[in-house]
């Protein structure tokens, strides 16, 4: 079995454009390309996906027509974490030597649309209104709050980070820092999650270069591993997105199992780790996500925000870029954005917002419908 | 008979038994005992085939809840712009069973939504289709405090 290092990483920064979404992800691939210094022959697997912005395989039309195979991916905002996993099996398949993982999206203005059948759901769980994502994210942290002591000020503090971290990130979307108290009194989206709490469906490119890590010296002077790319669903019991029904006693989340799987995929454990991205869909999703990936029990998110350790400058800075909240969210590319964040942090080229005394280990969870966790653990 | 009277129709069948009072349907897995909804024909917890038809009776309390304040996009063919009422959205732990319900919550009532307070089933007028017929879906609201 052969080792997976990352040698190039490619962002067309997240936002709102005039470009297609498929050209926001050819523009992501090319400066990943860059970035490795390589040429788009050189790769010789590619994997990717979107949701509303075409075929991931359409862009060999706009890199080339170099005859590989080039798989299009889709599992919802976990979407890119399935891609980085694909492109990192052929690499251990010794399929190929170079591969691509690449994501990317521009979707309609509002709350995604999604059709029951789509999910394997009768007609009138939409038509009575519902199948909408905000309900479940909202519907899931209140019952965490009640269960284990949340405030809501925590979902507020998770929020002011974000912001916090978006305004020194040059290629966030959303780069305005918010106080407290605008946040806290922002119109109520989702009771209990206001306006600022949610991230917005956006657009952008993703695109990730891989290689075998024996290899990795001739493109750069500093890859960084791949120590774990797991992607897992659910299990019966866990509270996930369009659920008509759940049953009383909780199973595992598919972020537990996949983050299980990926710290013994690893040898590590969570606090080995020096920088997280956790998906933050909303705020809920970020505290809840702490305690499902392992960085604190449940319950201590509230003393944690309150002390600032998810803070870059913490002991377990979180989401440094900003996350989704900062960044908004094309669910192809998103959790790609995750592990290029990671990369430069990792390689100490984060600038404003890097994590300060060299960080070594990073981690990435990113979540989506009907419930697919992709963790990825990386370390130079 | 008049049949050019308007009448009620259910938004799906076999979710509940309508009647004097309605009553939630379900199923019951045979292998493991887990409670279904809605009815299936396959157990998502063990994978066995062999379900049997249920209730899952017409009342429980509010586990989980939030406000849809927007209108949600089509398919819902509920009241779209200005028409637009937000509800509640919860889901429901139904009583002597081990199954949580996913539900509308109609908010025409001052009682605050709580978790752990007492609900009760109902029908709700969801729309009208274009003979003028209502068209309902199951509910939940709160039990009126005696």
């Amino acid at each position: 079995m052969s080792g997976v290092a990352i040698i190039g990483v490619g962002l067309h920064p997240f936002g709102r454009h005039e470009q297609s979404g498929l050209r926001q992800g050819a523009a992501a691939v090319r400066a990943a390309l860059a970035d490795a210094g390589i040429e788009w022959q050189d790769v010789q697997a590619a994997y990717g996906g979107s949701q509303d912005a075409g075929n991931a395989d359409a862009l060999a039309d706009l890199l080339g027509l170099t005859g590989i195979h080039f798989t299009n991916i889709w599992n919802g905002c976990a979407t890119g974490g399935s891609s980085l996993n694909a492109a990192a099996a052929a690499i251990k398949a010794r399929q190929a030597d170079i591969a691509l993982a690449v994501g990317f999206d521009k979707h309609p203005r509002g709350a995604f649309a999604p059709r029951p059948s789509d999910w394997g759901l009768q007609d009138w769980y939409g038509e009575a209104g519902l199948m909408v994502t905000t309900q479940f994210f909202a519907m899931k942290i209140r019952r965490y709050m009640h269960e284990y002591g949340i405030s809501d000020d925590a979902l507020v503090r998770v929020a002011e980070k974000a912001l916090t971290n978006g305004a020194i990130t040059p290629h966030a979307w959303r780069q305005q820092a918010l106080d407290f108290e605008t946040i806290a009194e922002s119109p109520m989206v989702s009771d209990p999650l206001r306006k600022y709490m949610f991230c917005n469906p956006a657009e952008g490119g993703a695109a990730v270069v891989l290689c075998r890590a024996e290899i990795a010296s001739r493109y750069t002077a500093k890859p960084v591993t791949l120590a774990a790319a797991e992607v897992r669903g659910r299990e019966p019991g866990s509270f996930e997105v369009f659920s008509p029904s759940l049953s009383l006693e909780r199973g595992r989340s598919a972020t537990e199992i996949a983050a299980q799987a990926a710290f013994e995929t690893a040898g590590i454990g969570p606090g080995d780790c020096d920088v997280l991205q956790l998906q933050d869909t909303e705020s809920g999703a970020e505290i809840m996500h702490m305690a499902e990936n392992g960085f604190c029990e449940h319950g201590e998110q509230e003393k944690l925000l309150r002390d600032g350790a998810t803070r870059i400058d913490g002991p377990m800075p979180v989401n440094t870029d900003g996350g989704c909240l900062a960044n908004g969210e094309p669910v192809g590319a998103s959790g790609l954005r995750q592990v290029i964040e990671l990369v430069w942090q990792l390689r100490g080229e984060a600038g404003k917002r890097q994590v300060p005394g060299n960080p070594r280990v990073g981690y990435a969870q990113v979540y989506g419908a009907p419930g697919i966790s992709g963790v990825n653990i990386l370390h130079t | 008979m008049l049949f050019d009277m308007a009448r009620s129709m259910m938004l799906h069948e076999d979710l509940v038994q309508t009647g004097e009072r309605p009553v939630l349907l379900g199923a019951r897995c045979d292998e493991c005992r887990a409670f279904l909804f809605p009815r299936d024909d396959r157990c998502k917890r063990c994978c066995s085939d062999r379900l049997q038809p249920c209730e899952l009776g017409d009342r429980g309390a509010l586990w989980s809840w939030t406000v849809q304040s927007f209108p949600p996009k089509p398919p819902y063919r509920g009241a779209q712009n200005e028409q637009f009422k937000p509800f509640g959205v919860g889901y429901i732990h139904m009583d002597n069973t081990d199954v949580l319900v996913e539900s509308r919550i109609p908010l025409d009532s001052d009682r605050p939504l709580e978790i752990g307070m007492p609900m009760r089933l109902c029908l709700e007028t969801l729309c009208h289709d274009e003979h003028g017929n209502a068209i309902e879906t199951f509910a939940f609201r709160a039990e009126a405090v005696a």
